[in-house]
């Protein structure tokens, strides 16, 4: 489904004569596969890179090294409107990923494709997947909650039906009866849409909860790419037991 | 609607205190209206003088002069100019129609290149076109006015003889037909709103490239493109109209200007408006002109203000006024 190949990404530092910065590494030769039906998370601190690696799996922003094939063909052989009926992101501030000054129902008509004809019943159907009514059409996204913004969110991301959902810190924002509200949604999602999900979080006992794969970073390494099983065993790695005991110090 | 009633009358206070401000200053500017009449003539003598100031009321006390100039503005009457004894308000208004058009015909080229070139810029941040525009903008921000003003008269009216550098109309315009009335209003503002383009450009574009880089980082851009949308649909249909929204101020703050007038373009290009009748009127101590033209331009600055909040909550659908 999604392969990923040494992919490296580098911040270039603008340098002057006066000032010379070192170029940040902020991923370094990143390999995993995502297979069909399943859900991998990544997971790491603040700065190890999650959403960088997103963000290049959207094709947002570009990388340096390496390869990404998505169905075994190269990401950078997509056309953009490909891409994005492939592969969608949900970004971690729900407020900021709505333009304020449009309505939610413009918003979401401009992700559903030209060749769907009722758009407002395909809009509706995809709505009532996250649990959101169908009145909210008029509405600017000011006008409601955070966890019903993070819900019109996944909605917008499943009108384009991508075969790859990624997931940005999706409770990032949010309470934690939001949060379990939410989760119920990603388990309906995988079960129902056939959706591969994409989950970016630093907290693993959710992670625990959905994945079938586990991808640990740390300041752009990969640490760990194992099983969520083998991964929750984990007892010699020191940062995967950090993660760990933290989650639950937390919890 | 309350919200601007309210604004309206919370603006009465600070307008009367902008008029004390500006009674005070001009009274206390050395030099009395009376002097331009009596100083160059010898034959006056001081009872005269002090009869002259009688007449026009300068020898009560200030607060009583003030009050006297409050209670005529209640029913919009400036008083009569010393000038020639013409109600200020008069002579306000036959200057008012060449002031519009020169301002509002400036305002109109500067939104039109300086909007524009700031989101040219923000696309291409850092390139080469970008870099050269920002020299060329400073560059044309930095210039003073007058100077330009004046070369521009020199090279245009003067060696390539292209254009008039003064007035509104020409000698025969009273004999011409309206197209060619028109073309030679034209060519008689092309000069001023020039000038006054090139050395109001860099700002709003400043504005506007700073405002689009800003939006062009939101997550709802990135959204945007993750939707498949073209650069150009992202750009137009997400990011302009955030980007504009700090400029209704700008341009709201602009509307006192249109009807101000510029002292020194309209002194440069000997231009009818009513910046010329502004600094004619502080040379010869003219004090119910230059109250006038004070009090009309505070009333404006107070009314832009309320304008641009009203566009606003137009343009923003957060913004409500209670």
């Amino acid at each position: 489904m999604l392969t990923v190949e040494n992919v490296t990404k580098i911040y270039k530092k603008s340098s002057s004569f006066f000032k010379k910065e070192k170029d940040f590494i902020a991923l370094n030769n990143i390999s995993f596969k995502l297979k069909k039906d399943n859900v991998l998370s990544i997971i790491g601190e603040s700065g190890s890179g999650k959403t960088t690696l997103a963000k290049i799996i959207c094709s947002l922003l570009s990388y340096d090294n390496g390869k990404i094939e998505i169905n075994n063909k190269n990401i950078l052989d997509y056309t953009k409107q490909e891409l994005s009926n492939t592969v969608q992101m949900i970004f971690q501030n729900p407020y900021a990923s709505f333009n304020p000054k449009l309505t939610i129902g413009y918003s979401l008509k401009e992700a559903v494709d030209n060749k769907i004809a009722d758009k407002k019943n395909f809009i509706k159907e995809k709505l009532a997947l996250v649990d959101m009514a169908d009145d909210i059409f008029d509405k600017y996204p000011h006008q409601f909650s955070s966890g019903q913004r993070q819900r019109i969110a996944i909605a917008r991301a499943l009108l384009k039906e991508p075969k790859i959902l990624i997931a940005d810190e999706p409770f990032a924002s949010l309470d934690v009866i939001n949060q379990s509200l939410i989760m119920d949604i990603f388990y309906k999602i995988k079960k129902e849409q056939k959706t591969n999900i994409i989950f970016i979080t630093h907290d693993i006992s959710s992670a625990f909860k959905i994945s079938d794969k586990i991808l640990i970073l740390q300041n752009g390494n990969m640490i760990k790419y194992e099983d969520v099983d083998n991964i929750r065993k984990e007892k010699n790695n020191y940062y995967v037991k950090e993660l760990i005991n933290a989650t639950y110090l937390m919890n | 609607m309350y919200y601007f009633i309210k604004r309206i009358i919370s603006s009465i206070p600070i307008l009367i205190g902008i008029t004390i401000i500006t009674f005070f200053i001009m009274h206390i500017t050395p030099g009395k209206p009376t002097d331009s009449i009596t100083d160059m003539n010898m034959k006056v003598t001081a009872e005269a003088k002090e009869k002259l100031q009688q007449l026009y009321g300068l020898d009560k006390p200030f607060y009583v002069q003030y009050c006297d100039w409050l209670k005529r503005l209640v029913v919009f009457d400036f008083g009569n100019s010393f000038k020639d004894s013409r109600p200020a308000r008069d002579k306000i208004f036959e200057r008012l129609p060449a002031t519009i058009l020169l301002n509002v015909l400036s305002l109109f080229f500067i939104c039109l290149i300086s909007i524009p070139l700031g989101i040219y810029c923000a696309i291409k941040k850092d390139s080469f076109s970008d870099k050269s525009i920002t020299v060329l903008l400073f560059i044309s921000y930095s210039v003073p006015s007058f100077w330009l003003a004046l070369m521009f008269m020199i090279l245009f009216g003067v060696q390539l003889g292209w254009l008039p550098i003064s007035g509104l109309v020409s000698f025969d315009f009273e004999t011409m037909n309206i197209f060619e009335k028109i073309l030679d209003i034209t060519k008689h503002l092309i000069l001023p709103v020039a000038v006054s383009v090139i050395v109001s450009l860099a700002s709003l574009s400043r504005y506007t490239r700073s405002g689009m880089l800003e939006v062009l980082k939101q997550d709802y851009i990135k959204t945007a493109y993750a939707k498949g949308l073209t650069k150009k649909q992202v750009i137009f249909r997400h990011a302009l109209k955030n980007t504009l929204l700090p400029m209704i101020t700008i341009i709201g703050l602009s509307i006192p200007g249109l009807i101000g007038g510029s002292f020194i373009f309209e002194t440069i290009f000997s231009y009818p408006g009513i910046g010329r009748l502004g600094y004619e009127a502080v040379m010869a101590r003219d004090y119910p002109v230059v109250m006038a033209i004070a009090t009309l331009t505070a009333i404006l600055t107070l009314l832009g203000n309320i304008i641009a909040d009203m566009l606003y909550t137009y343009a923003d659908p957060r913004i409500k006024y209670k």
